[in-house]
């Protein structure tokens, strides 16, 4: 059981700051967004609330987009593979609400 | 006014015990949306994938939860989460609501019996030099003070609790991680800290996989869900600063009462 010293992480700091820069983003307009729905000034308020709420849903995505473009850089093909598997899903989950819809 | 106040508060509670046990806190806010506020629960539920998907990015964007989260078996896990999420629609009809109730409520009260029973037990290896294998890992344990490995046991299993867990986000809306940290932990190898975060990051992908088809249905209450999302927000970075300093046994014992009311719940519906 003894063998090799523990296998490091791929590398996952470029998706992590997007991450952060997409939350923080969503976070000010969210806030932006309520101020302008607590002080009743629609149609602006509901709009930018929409959009904050778009934004933060997009986020795991930009995440996932930037986690396979690093991957790729890394020659890490199965973490491409995986990611880029999963990020399918998620444009099939966007294309079929949009057509049911 | 004082719905967005109330439900503010009750994201913030969500988004602490979310972050702390990586259950993206849908299990508190749906069942406190639709039972204290009177929201119909498809409303309650797109806030909760909302809240879910916050908190997960508040995972994936925290330095020090990002430690802790196994990049490699996430995506690898993910893969059945996500198939497991979209797949939640034709398992409703497979079989009756009260059905599905009731199982997830029985295989939550198994998974809390296991974690009881394994109270006591660490899933590391104290000796850094024993190899993690292909979906382990090495992280720093602050109760022991030093570097531990862990090993992963038993992919199909944890593959079949992913799938099962992404089903049960798509049905109720309340991430599946109540389901599959625990299951992690107990049936897989995987230390709790470890679980919860690798879960919060994977929760997020399939809650914001579910969303659309809540947005174009109307079911996305945006003054409500950004209220909820700034709870969480909040209560979310607390849990990620604090989630090193509580000690594994108090998590373990917050997990399963957490199994316990929830499943408790679960009978009572069914």
């Amino acid at each position: 059981m003894r063998t090799s010293p523990p296998r490091t992480e791929p590398s996952d700091r470029i998706a992590s700051q997007v991450a952060r820069f997409a939350l923080f983003t969503a976070a000010g307009v969210l806030v932006a967004g309520l101020g302008l729905w607590t002080l009743s000034i629609e149609p602006l308020a509901s709009r930018v609330l929409d959009a904050a709420v778009l934004m933060l849903v997009a986020t795991p995505a930009a995440r996932m987009v930037t986690s396979l473009a690093e991957s790729a850089r890394e020659r890490d093909w199965f973490l491409v593979t995986t990611t880029a598997t999963v990020l399918l899903v998620l444009l099939a989950g966007v294309v079929s609400a949009f057509l049911a819809g | 006014m004082w719905a967005v106040v109330a439900v503010a508060s009750a994201g913030a509670v969500a988004g602490l015990a979310g972050a702390l046990l990586g259950l993206g806190g849908g299990v508190f806010l749906v069942p406190f949306l639709v039972m204290a506020l009177d929201l119909p629960f498809p409303v309650a539920r797109a806030v909760s994938l909302c809240t879910i998907v916050a908190t997960s990015s508040t995972v994936g964007a925290a330095r020090a939860a990002t430690r802790l989260v196994n990049v490699r078996l996430a995506m690898m896990l993910q893969v059945a989460t996500a198939a497991g999420g979209v797949t939640g629609g034709w398992t409703s009809r497979l079989a009756s609501e009260r059905t599905l109730t009731l199982l997830f409520a029985t295989l939550m009260l198994a998974i809390a019996a296991v974690m009881f029973a394994r109270l006591d037990k660490r899933n590391v290896v104290v000796d850094e030099r024993v190899s993690p294998g292909r979906w382990g890992g090495a992280i720093r344990d602050p109760e022991l003070g030093r570097a531990v490995v862990y090993r992963l046991r038993r992919m199909p299993v944890a593959l079949g609790v992913a799938f099962v867990g992404g089903n049960v986000s798509s049905l109720l809306g309340v991430g599946g991680g109540v389901l599959i940290v625990p299951a992690l932990n107990a049936w897989c190898g995987i230390p709790l800290r470890v679980a919860a975060a690798t879960s919060a990051l994977m929760m997020g992908v399939t809650a914001s996989a579910a969303l659309p088809l809540y947005w174009t249905h109307g079911e996305v209450r945006s003054h409500l869900a950004a209220a909820a999302v700034l709870g969480v927000l909040l209560g979310s970075r607390i849990g990620v600063s604090l989630v090193s300093a509580v000690r594994i046994r108090v998590l373990k014992i917050l997990m399963i009462a957490v199994l316990l009311a929830v499943s408790a719940l679960m009978f009572s519906r069914s």
